[in-house]
């Protein structure tokens, strides 16, 4: 039985690399190149693709300073009798998009007219795309998974509880995501109390997801399910969300609230339920030898 | 079944590292090729070589569908070097039986598409990203393009598969040729007596418009449609595949010479 000692030195160490392998290059890059630039478009593709790794070269790294090992990987796919998880990783973010972007237009109302002028064939062509492109990006997400999902959060449950590891894991994984917050990531930059709520807004957006991709990796004992969702997250689900809310009439009304707070809404409520799930989930009983 | 994997692996290795290093031969060749022809011509060959790439893209693109024919090619071998009677009649007698050996090959070739297409979009990523950063050129990606085309092979891989366990490698790939025959004879008759355009310059650039739509993902919204379904039904194909393959294996054995 590892110690908490142990436990906490490796967390200590796996967030140093993470932090710094993605931290670094960010700043430099936000600074010489600017976000817009190798963010927003295709230029520096390579770097800005390279630095999600990040978390994944910390998990190896952290391995091998610590003379952990390699054992509990979570690489493996385990199809085998989680298939519902699969489908769950798929669906659910979509849903969530379909949902928020319900919610949005129940709220807001609606245009009449179409304003961006696409078809119905158009719209079902962009969301069939995204429903069934996205999950294949998951290789761009696993990077992350690997790390947070894979490691962290197994060096974190037993210091916290399940219940610590969503919140602090969350906090943690919405803080790393700070220079890209900072340049107006996900928020843009025209919002009350710029950037602080912000990094608040990110961090409470990373626990609600972090719940659903935690019990996923711990359900199946595999990143990919976790890589799968965040996939959608990122790649599909706004496309579907956009296509479903793109009558709301734009009006100067708080941008946040009308484009993030209002169409997460969803994907709040289902993290309560995965966090219910996660807290009153029995464990698995051990047979006698 | 991991076995059976590890076993492909080994025997069809070389197809792995063709998947890998194909893309990146044809992604790099065009720009070494402008490079070096470039010498003596030019005060800065490399920015002549990346303009000349940016400008002449359909050179680049002819690249890639090289490529991709390159690889949808040797994806066949993966079922032709073990049609062998003894070895089919081996198989049949192992505790996982045939379809574990067949879910091996089927997982193998998705392994192997899956390392296609991640060498065609970290090459691409590298190479445009070298572009701009050293001369300021936006050069064109295309890796969506060929994710599409990678469902295309598998979908008709998915069709070779199952021929080929129907009736033997040799006999399936007679049949598959008497196939393209059949299509390559009714062509040659439209070219010769059918309904042509006046015009056949103008269809030939309408087909290359549409080939440059579909890479630059300016497609019509039923073409849109079209591969949007592409991956399930793909997919869904190929499974079909594996089940039919699994269920006539032994019949087609009976058709292999050796």
């Amino acid at each position: 039985m590892k110690s908490k000692a142990q436990h906490a030195k490796r967390l200590v160490i796996y967030l140093l690399f993470a932090f710094g392998f993605a931290w670094i290059p960010w700043i430099l890059m936000n600074r010489f190149w600017g976000y817009e630039e190798w963010f927003c478009t295709s230029h520096y593709i390579f770097f800005a693709n390279l630095t999600l790794y990040a978390p994944a070269l910390a998990n190896i790294l952290t391995r091998l300073v610590t003379k952990e090992g390699f054992h509990d990987m979570k690489l493996r796919l385990r199809l085998k009798g989680h298939i519902p998880h699969y489908l769950t990783a798929w669906l659910l973010p979509i849903s969530c998009a379909l949902l928020g972007g319900l919610l949005v237009t129940a709220i807001y109302g609606r245009n009449n007219g179409n304003a961006d002028g696409i078809s119905g064939m158009g719209a079902t062509a962009a969301v069939l795309q995204a429903v069934f492109y996205a999950p294949l990006r998951a290789f761009l997400t696993l990077g992350e998974e690997f790390g947070w999902r894979g490691y962290m959060n197994d060096k974190m449950k037993p210091l916290f509880g399940t219940a610590g590891t969503v919140l602090i894991g969350g906090t943690i994984w919405g803080i790393w995501h700070a220079p890209l917050t900072v340049e107006g990531h996900n928020f843009g930059r025209d919002y009350a109390g710029y950037p602080y709520t912000g990094f608040l807004m990110m961090m409470l957006y990373c626990i609600c997801l972090g719940t659903v991709l935690m019990w996923l990796t711990d359900h199946t004992g595999s990143v990919f399910p976790a890589a799968v969702f965040h996939a959608i997250v990122n790649f599909g689900a706004p496309t579907v969300f956009r296509l479903i809310a793109r009558g709301v009439p734009q009006t100067a009304e708080s941008s946040v609230l009308k484009e993030f707070i209002v169409p997460e809404l969803p994907i709040v409520l289902f993290s309560i339920l995965f966090l219910i799930l996660l807290l009153f989930r029995r464990k698995p009983v051990q047979k006698p030898i | 079944m991991k076995g059976w994997l590890y076993k492909e692996i080994r025997h069809y290795r070389y197809l792995l590292f063709a998947a890998l290093l194909v893309p990146a031969f044809c992604i790099w060749m065009p720009l070494l090729l402008d490079f070096f022809g470039g010498i003596g011509e030019r005060s800065a060959p490399l920015h002549y070589a990346f303009r000349s790439l940016y400008d002449q893209s359909a050179v680049y693109f002819l690249y890639l569908i090289m490529s991709l024919l390159i690889i949808g090619m040797l994806l066949l071998t993966v079922f032709v070097l073990d049609a062998t009677k003894k070895w089919a009649y081996f198989v049949g007698t192992t505790p996982d039986g045939i379809g574990a050996f067949l879910n091996a090959k089927y997982l193998f070739v998705l392994i192997i598409c899956a390392a296609f297409y991640l060498s065609v979009f970290w090459n691409e990523a590298l190479l445009i990203t070298i572009g701009y950063m050293a001369y300021g050129i936006e050069l064109p990606g295309i890796s969506d393009f060929v994710l599409m085309m990678m469902f295309l092979i598998l979908l008709l891989r998915a069709a070779d598969f199952a021929a080929m366990a129907r009736f033997g490698t040799q006999t399936g790939a007679r049949v598959k040729g008497y196939c393209l025959l059949v299509i390559f004879v009714v062509g040659v008759i439209w070219l010769l007596f059918g309904p042509l355009p006046d015009d056949f310059e103008s269809a030939l650039s309408n087909v290359f418009e549409f080939v440059t739509k579909l890479i630059n993902g300016t497609y019509s919204e039923q073409i849109g449609v079209i591969i949007g379904l592409l991956p399930p039904v793909a997919l869904l194909a190929y499974y079909l595949s594996y089940k039919l393959s699994c269920r006539f294996y032994m019949k087609g054995v009976e058709h292999y010479e050796k």
